[in-house]
């Protein structure tokens, strides 16, 4: 757990680049900190692990003050991942990954082995990637090996800072995705900053909005897409607000099923009882409305768990249709409330 | 080609000797900039309000011209190794500090800040991030401040701080180009031969060639240290002697074998020998009877009791066909003849040399005290260029010719002073382009006609039989002659310490000779 209290950071040319931040990031949950450029999210990160020191408010992690330790010893303690990557041009993939081992006096053996899990977790084979430079690798290969890096010595909360800015869309897409699953795996506090307000919902659990080093809202995508804090909050999603209500919103929202009866298929299925046919209900809407594109000829189906029979069979429109209740449902909701 | 070998393989000991010194301080003063350099490189990167001037600092240092940087050197540390040390160290910082600046500033800000962020102290981001990408940057500083280093330690040969430099600067003034390449290649090999060793060294060093450079520049520093300490040793009674005088037939060697002298030489530049002996850098140095600078420092001129030195009275030189011509000229130039007595030369070159005044002005004073014209004064384009060597007087005399001339003549004359060596000026001369200079008798008979040994023997002492014999020989074999001459002599001496003369009781140069062998004997048990 980190627990921001009343930060405020102002440099020494005398911009406030933080004010009176509060807010807590909850253990193993993915939380991102948004925001136009120079709104302060990337000086809040760089808090947390003391790149920055706060000029006051004190921060917390899991309890302590971070100010109480050796800013090089909590930093061990903390992953960190950057947009240009930085790795170490004069190091091997390797040695990059065993930087912070190394800097704790893991033994050779531990650290060998631990770098070609590494190497494995982010996609990469470790027989031929492991005795390369960093130069010979394309961006995507570097951030994964960057990545790779911060969970080197399995630190329990890992920063990312525009982590997919440098990459290209098709690249960045991929790592996003296979980053999404590994996160799940993975079970740590990540804090994201981005300033791609899709990549933040796609892999983020929380928000927190900036703007002006000021906090404008903290809360789940749809808590900050339907019950907007303020007019900036609002705004800020306008542009995109369509696109970005599909990818808040997930199945499970729309279909509301009791007791959770029923079980997603894709109908009717290419194969005889074909797992991949299989659909999460925790899929957003955005990228099952997607997929269908591609399956013009298949619907949606809910099938009894137990009965194993046909309960409902959903097109895209009808899918369209369930969303445009759900909004009207939460909207009435917050009215109500 | 054949003759440079020649030249080589005879003076191998000695060319040895220098290459060693060469390298000694070369090493010294590349070790001392490295030490101090490359940490000063690295504090500019940490305070960037240092970094200004620093930067700033070692640049401005690096445009001082060499050989200016040296005379800076000479009142705050006289002469010898340690002066050239501090100023080819002064060189070898700016490439070196600047390098190791932008070395590590070249180092992305991602690689060190990702550094930081995982948790690197300050001094683990330097070791294991910083440096290493920053050393082929810090290297090529290196090699370029060796390569400069060996360029501008010839020059410290002018200090008497030895080096390549000696047969370098003893060639310029002899005008012998064998001699100046005897120093100049080896010179030349050296900093090919370290740009080479250290471009080899940077692209292994962290490989096996570690242990290697650690050996080198252990061996190095052996070596430098060795010839440091036998330029800097002091016990002994040392000789100031100007890089000409070595090799003239009437200069050191018969001069030692005439006076069984044996003692360490320093060669420097003739004009830097006085203050070397007043700073006792030096006991004995081979000066000019006249020089201002006997009377400023106190210094002994010894007598020359053997009577090795030939007169050396001074007279303008032309050529034969110039004089011919311009008839007027030499008439303004002869009124000067018998003028100017040795006492007088020296009270002029000590106004100039020792209470600082203008040549041009002692000149014009002196010729009003004779009652001549001196109100002309051209600045037209010279029709006439007068000549002359690095001693004082000779700039003086030169100044003295064009009052005459331009106000007894209707020409212009411009005026090339300063020439390093007499072979230089001479050739100008025979060349014509100078068209006079003055010249000594005694020079006039070794340097340029150079008879043998019976004919100078037989001359002896006589400045009447020396002059005609040189008026004859040089008619004969260069065309040039030698005009009236001014009445001064101003002969090689050796020159002391008038304090350490007289503690010593030493008057003449045998005296100094047997002071020397008893010293000898005295010290070997």
């Amino acid at each position: 757990m980190i627990q921001f209290q009343s930060v405020t950071k102002i440099f020494e040319d005398g911009t406030t680049a933080v004010d009176d931040l509060s807010f807590q990031i909850r253990e193993g949950e993915t939380f991102g900190l948004i925001g136009t450029s120079g709104c302060g999210k990337t000086t809040t990160l760089k808090m947390i692990n003391r790149l920055v020191e706060p000029t006051s408010g004190t921060i917390q992690i899991n309890g302590s003050e971070s100010t109480s330790q050796d800013p090089e010893k909590l930093r061990r303690q903390i992953g960190y991942v950057i947009q240009d990557v930085g790795l170490f041009p004069h190091y091997s993939v390797q040695q990059n990954i065993a930087t912070v081992p190394k800097l704790l006096y893991w033994d050779e053996r531990r650290i060998a082995s631990r770098s070609e899990e590494l190497l494995q977790m982010v996609g990469l084979d470790p027989e031929t990637y492991s005795e390369r430079k960093p130069q010979s690798l394309s961006g995507g290969q570097q951030q994964r090996v960057g990545l790779a890096r911060a969970l080197a010595a399995d630190p329990p909360i890992i920063l990312m800072d525009e982590p997919f800015g440098a990459l290209d869309p098709i690249t960045k897409r991929q790592i996003r995705m296979e980053v999404s699953s590994l996160f799940k795996q993975i079970n740590k506090t990540i804090v994201l900053v981005t300033h791609d307000v899709f990549e933040a919902f796609e892999l983020c659990d929380r928000l927190c909005l900036l703007d002006d080093g000021k906090m404008q809202q903290i809360g789940t995508s749809q808590e900050l897409l339907f019950e907007p804090a303020n007019n900036f909050v609002d705004s800020f999603f306008a542009s995109n607000r369509f696109q970005l209500e599909l990818l808040s919103v997930t199945l499970s929202d729309i279909l509301e099923q009791k007791n959770g009866e029923g079980e997603l298929y894709w109908s009717p299925p290419l194969k005889e009882e074909q797992e991949d046919d299989e659909v999460k209900p925790t899929q957003t809407l955005y990228h099952i409305l997607e997929e269908m594109e591609q399956r013009p000829q298949e619907n949606l189906a809910i099938i009894h768990r137990v009965e194993k029979q046909v309960i409902n069979s959903l097109g895209f429109s009808d899918l369209l249709d369930r969303f445009q209740q759900y909004k009207r449902k939460r909207k009435r909701r917050e009215q109500d409330g | 080609m054949v003759d440079l070998w020649q030249f080589i393989v005879s003076n191998q000991a000695e060319i040895l000797d220098q290459t060693i010194e060469h390298i000694g301080l070369t090493f010294v003063s590349l070790l001392i900039a490295m030490a101090i350099g490359v940490p000063l490189g690295l504090l500019a990167t940490r305070f960037e309000k240092v970094s200004g001037p620093v930067l700033g600092a070692v640049g401005v240092i690096q445009t001082i011209p060499s050989i200016a940087l040296l005379g800076f050197m000479l009142p705050l540390l006289g002469i010898g190794a340690l002066p050239a040390i501090v100023a080819l160290f002064l060189y070898a910082l700016l490439p070196i500090v600047r390098n190791t600046y932008s070395g590590i500033n070249e180092v992305e800000t991602s690689v060190t800040e990702s550094a930081r962020g995982m948790g690197m102290t300050g001094g683990q981001i330097l070791r294991k991030v910083e440096l290493p990408l920053a050393t082929p940057v810090i290297f090529a500083g290196i090699r370029t401040a060796t390569v400069i280093n060996v360029g501008v330690a010839t020059l410290c040969a002018l200090i008497g701080a030895g080096g390549l430099g000696e047969f370098i600067f003893r060639g310029i003034a002899l005008n012998n180009s064998i001699m100046i390449l005897a120093g100049a290649l080896p010179a030349a090999l050296l900093a090919l031969g370290f740009d080479f060793v250290l471009g080899l060294l940077e692209r292994n060093v962290s490989k096996f060639l570690k242990p290697l450079s650690y050996g080198l520049a252990v061996v190095l520093v052996f070596v430098s240290l060795y010839s440091v300490s036998t330029v800097f040793s002091q016990d002994q009674f040392r000789i100031g002697v100007p890089p000409e005088f070595l090799e003239r037939a009437d200069g050191y060697k018969g001069f030692t074998q005439q006076y069984d002298l044996d003692m360490p030489v320093v060669e420097m530049n003739a004009s830097l020998m006085y203050q070397a002996l007043d700073n006792k850098r030096v006991d004995v140095t081979v000066g000019y009877s006249t020089d201002g600078r006997i009377e400023a420092f106190d210094l002994k001129v010894l007598k020359d009791d053997k009577n090795y030195f030939p007169p050396y009275e001074c007279a303008p030189i032309v050529r034969e066909d110039f004089a011919e011509n311009y008839p007027d000229v030499i008439a303004a130039i002869n009124k000067l003849a018998g003028k100017i007595s040795t006492q007088q030369m020296t009270q002029l070159n000590s106004a100039v040399d020792h209470k600082g005044q203008e040549e041009r002005a002692v000149a014009k004073e002196y010729l009003q005290e004779l009652d001549f014209r001196t109100e002309i004064n051209r600045q037209g384009d010279p029709d006439i260029l007068i000549g002359g060597k690095l001693q004082t007087e000779q700039f003086i005399l030169a100044h003295m010719y064009r009052v005459l001339i331009e106000n007894y003549t209707s020409l212009d004359v411009g005026l090339r002073p300063g020439l390093a060596g007499t072979q230089i000026v001479f050739n100008a001369l025979t060349n014509d382009e100078i068209q006079l200079y003055p010249e000594y008798t005694g020079t006039g008979l070794h340097v340029l006609l150079d008879p043998l040994e019976q004919v100078t023997d037989s001359l002896g002492n006589d400045r009447d039989a020396v002059y005609n014999y040189v008026f004859e020989q040089s008619l004969q074999q260069f065309n040039i002659r030698w005009l009236q001459p001014l009445g001064f002599e101003n002969t090689y001496a050796l020159i002391m310490r008038r304090e350490q003369a007289e503690q010593l009781g030493i008057e003449t140069i045998s005296d100094l000779a047997d002071y020397l062998s008893k010293d000898e004997t005295q010290n070997t048990p």
